[in-house]
């Protein structure tokens, strides 16, 4: 059975906020259309947390304005409290009821005249998640995936306008994490409820999100496609923190960033600034050694799966550089090669004052 | 195109916010009433017999008052650690049975251990008795026997029902202290008597204060023992005054100086505690490997053990027991069975409210995180520190300034008389009650909450519910345990208060308190013993409850 489609978006507009005078969000805007999934991307800290505490009206808004439709949540004047937004949350521990069984946790939330209507939803929304046996069951007597679905099924139950998760599946592991995602995100789909899902795991964002929020010391940096996210970073922390990635410092020279590996074409710099070179692991291709390259010497291997991750040791690098090659090639340690970069996987931006 | 919708009244919305601050601030200061108007009536006094007070008697009740701490407070830490310390760290035979065993002396309240030993150990009683026959003298210029009726008896008697406090929250403490610790102790040299001077006892320390406070507290509450001791105490000058020389602002008076003492042994618990918590890691945990006694010393352990549980209640309990056998036929008596009911309907009622006000208190306290409530609340349940006797003056003040007001009101506008509506009532007592005992409810209360996370909370926010169902349908469900629990420990506890229900119960209503109260000071405990058993045997409820928290707690177990 699927559910009434909600025609509204979530619009998270210029809001602010402050813990103890500290800024933990600085003008933050978002808008989430109807039957998309954005993914809150960030370090811990960096706001994303708050951001969702606000918009499910836990915490007080600030400054700013939150609106789902055109039905205004909170402004500076008013908060509506949580229970008054049809907003849909799912937390990392899940917060079942212990006191209630599955059938009773997911028919909480919802609104009925009779109760054979109330039961009905609570039962179709169990058929969703595929727990419709366990109705009788406990929480304590699930496994941490079913827990996971039954605060699903809780939360899409009343039909929400907006379905808010903070970090879902970070109490999951591995195989299991990857299997209740799909689910997750396959029954998120057809409920198309415009969703947040908080998220720390680069991986799991690209996996799940129509569009990647990044979210940097209570600013958003950059939001967009997950393929222009991971292409196209706009600057070396976003780089930085959707995947493994060599950092070289260097410096401009004839529109060029000077690094230990040779030089990077870079343009709107100018000669002497300093830059912070991006290079990501399989962007650089090791093969014979051949004069007119740089030269490397493999100092580790291991296999990881689906590729080798090799640290190379370059003249004038500080720092092991990391190169993923193809399982099928074989290095050995001590052996020296030489190395070539695909540029598309490079990036070069100007070095970053620390903050 | 994108014409935003307001909620149609904003301010309506944040005044349904602020309604539980409102609720619990209100709760809060009529619950802090009693203490400050006591503060206040001994600062604006419509007479002063202060000068009278201090050239006369006050002397003594201070002397009297700080000997009797003292002599308890060594008393009950002596029995207290040294009790905890064998049962946690040793093997002797019954260590398990004493391990329980040793805190049900705190069922026998103190008045009734003085009056059961007074009767017993007296020139008519059957020691004395024998004695005489056995040797046969005559007089009590013959031979000599301690006094029981004395400042020595009295710190004697307390100290025995008095040490499960330390014992208690000792024990507790040497548990939580991890093997490692005090392995380590003895792996760098020391033997386990110097791992116990070393490093248990140290860490153990804020426990040991915090357990002699509590011990403490009941020591300066207490009446009917130094009442009946005639040893003139700060509770007792209360009672002298007030009803002696008919002066309440001379007893508040007096009250309030007894309140200073109290926030010195506060200052004194804190002041031993501060900047020294004792953080323990999780995993560091380990149970002890306890050590065998054998021989001498496994005897000499038991005699510890036994010493305390014995005195402090089987022989007092085996001689009411006695009494009572004899005097069973009162059981069935109107009269006992009227008793009975008054106290099981007061301590029933006075439980209800203190667990349900805890509730309000601190879930209001949990809804708005706020310096000012917490304030307040803290405030209100400070009633448990305060001597019942003190507390008395501080209710029956300002319910008599209401009654008198109504009264006046009425009489002037319509000519009609309402007489004490509050302050001769069973109103007056149950606000008494309240205010005694609802740190009671509330400690226990609020340690219930605090072990529901706060997503709980949003959970059920986010699903529809409004703060108040939420407390219904979530937390009120979760914590039926604690707060049973804890409205166990509310009516036993009401059921031993004996000064404040003297002083404040509505005229002609007797307890099984007030009751024992009368028979004994008339000397005819006899006739008393089957409500004075009945008090005691209603004081080993909590006494099962915890019981079985130990046991769980040994276990390794988690309880709501």
């Amino acid at each position: 059975m699927g559910l009434v489609v909600a025609q509204k978006d979530l619009k998270l507009e210029s809001v602010t906020h402050a813990y103890d005078g500290k800024e933990v969000l600085n003008n933050v805007s978002l808008d989430v259309g109807v039957g998309e999934i954005i993914c809150l991307l960030g370090p811990s800290g960096c706001g994303k947390s708050t951001l969702l505490a606000i918009a499910s009206g836990i915490q007080n808004l600030q400054k700013g304005r939150v609106c789902v439709g055109n039905r205004v949540l909170a402004d500076e004047r008013t908060s509506l409290p949580p229970e008054d937004r049809k907003i849909g949350l799912v937390f990392q521990d899940y917060a079942l009821f212990p006191h209630l069984n599955v059938f009773e946790n997911v028919a909480f939330g919802i609104r009925s005249h009779s109760a054979e209507q109330k039961n009905a939803k609570a039962f179709g929304a169990l058929e969703q998640v595929r727990l419709s046996e366990m109705a009788k069951f406990y929480p304590h007597m699930l496994s941490g995936g079913e827990q996971q679905r039954v605060a699903l099924a809780r939360a899409l139950a009343p039909e929400p306008d907006v379905m808010l998760l903070d970090e879902p599946f970070a109490s999951l592991d591995g195989r299991l994490r990857d299997n209740v995602r799909e689910e997750t995100l396959a029954i998120l789909r057809e409920a198309g409820t415009p969703t947040v899902v908080v998220t720390h795991d680069p991986r799991e964002a690209m996996l799940m999100a129509d569009r990647i929020a990044v979210m940097r010391l209570g600013r958003l940096v950059q939001i967009d496609t997950p393929k222009v996210i991971y292409n196209h970073p706009v600057s070396s922390f976003v780089a930085r923190l959707m995947s493994e990635i060599n950092m070289l410092k260097g410096f401009i020279k004839d529109k060029s960033a000077l690094t230990g590996i040779g030089a990077v074409s870079a343009t709107g710099m100018y000669d002497g600034q300093k830059v912070e070179v991006l290079i990501r692991p399989q962007a650089i291709c090791l093969r014979e050694p051949e004069n007119s390259e740089p030269i490397a010497v493999i100092r580790g291997c291991r296999v990881v799966g689906s590729y080798n991750r090799v640290e190379i040791e370059v003249a004038n690098v500080e720092s092991l550089l990391v190169v993923h090659t193809a399982v099928e090639e074989t290095v050995t340690i001590g052996e020296q090669v030489g190395i070539v970069l695909d540029l598309s996987q490079v990036f070069v931006f100007a070095e970053e004052v620390l903050d | 195109m994108n014409k935003v919708i307001r909620h149609p009244n904003h301010l309506l919305i944040n005044i349904k916010a602020s309604r539980w601050i409102l609720v619990t601030l209100l709760i809060g200061s009529f619950l802090a009433l009693p203490v400050f108007s006591v503060i206040w009536l001994a600062f604006n006094p419509s007479e002063s017999i202060w000068n009278h007070l201090v050239a006369t008697v006050l002397p003594t009740y201070v002397e009297n008052t700080l000997w009797l701490m003292f002599g308890v407070g060594v008393g009950t830490v002596l029995i207290g650690v040294s009790s905890a310390w064998l049962v946690t760290m040793f093997n002797f035979p019954g260590r398990e049975i004493f391990e329980w065993a040793l805190m049900i002396p705190l069922a026998m309240p103190a008045y009734v251990v003085a009056y059961v030993y007074t009767d017993f150990l007296d020139f008519a009683g059957p020691i004395q008795h024998l004695l005489r026959w056995v040797f046969g003298w005559q007089l009590t210029s013959d031979y000599w026997f301690p006094e029981v009726r004395s400042m020595p008896g009295a710190i004697i008697l307390m100290s025995l029902v008095l040490y499960p406090y330390v014992y208690l929250l000792t024990r507790a403490a040497f548990q939580e202290q991890s093997a490692r610790l005090v392995n380590a102790g003895r792996t760098l040299g020391g033997t386990r008597w110097r791992s116990f001077f070393g490093v248990s006892l140290p860490l153990a320390r804020p426990a040991i204060v915090a357990g002699l406070a509590l011990a403490l507290l009941e020591t300066l509450a207490d009446f009917g023992t130094v009442d009946y001791f005639a040893i003139n105490t700060f509770t007792r000058g209360i009672f002298n005054v007030w009803f002696g020389l008919n002066s309440v602002s001379g007893a508040a008076q007096i009250a309030s100086a007894l309140l200073i003492i109290v926030m010195l042994v506060l200052v004194f618990e804190r002041a031993a505690r501060r900047g020294r918590r004792f953080y323990q890691m999780q995993d560091a945990w380990m149970p002890f490997q306890r050590q065998q006694l054998k021989g001498y010393f496994s005897a000499v352990a038991v005699l510890i053990c036994s010493v305390p549980v014995a005195f402090g209640f089987v022989i007092p309990g085996l001689i009411l027991v006695g009494h009572g056998a004899r005097n069973y036929q009162r059981l069935f008596e109107s009269m006992f069975v009227k008793l009975a009911g008054n106290s099981l309907l007061l301590s029933l009622v006075a439980a209800a409210l203190t667990v349900g006000l805890s509730m309000i208190l601190a879930y209001g306290v949990r809804l708005n995180d706020n310096a000012v409530l917490k304030a307040i609340v803290r405030l209100s349940s400070m009633g448990y520190a305060v001597p019942g006797a003190v507390l008395a003056v501080g209710v029956l003040s300002p319910l008599g300034w209401i009654d008198n007001t109504i009264d006046g009101w009425m009489r002037n506008n319509l000519n009609l008389s309402t007489g004490l509506i509050f302050s001769g009532t069973v109103i007056a007592i149950l606000f008494g009650y309240t205010v005694r005992f609802l740190a009671v409810a509330y400690g226990g209360v609020e340690a219930g909450l605090a072990k529901i996370k706060p997503n709980m909370d949003q959970a059920a926010r986010s699903l529809g519910l409004t703060s108040t169902q939420t407390l219904w349908r979530v937390h009120m469900p979760l914590i039926r345990r604690s707060a049973l629990a804890a409205g166990i420990l509310v009516f036993v506890d009401v059921m031993k208060e004996l000064p404040m229900t003297l002083v404040l119960r509505p005229f002609h209503v007797e307890t099984l308190a007030t009751f024992v109260y009368q028979y004994a000071s008339d000397e005819m405990i006899e006739q008393a013993a089957p409500a004075a058993l009945a008090i005691v045997v209603v004081g080993l409820l909590p006494m099962v409850v915890l019981g079985r928290a130990i046991t769980l707690t040994n276990a390794g177990r988690w309880d709501s």
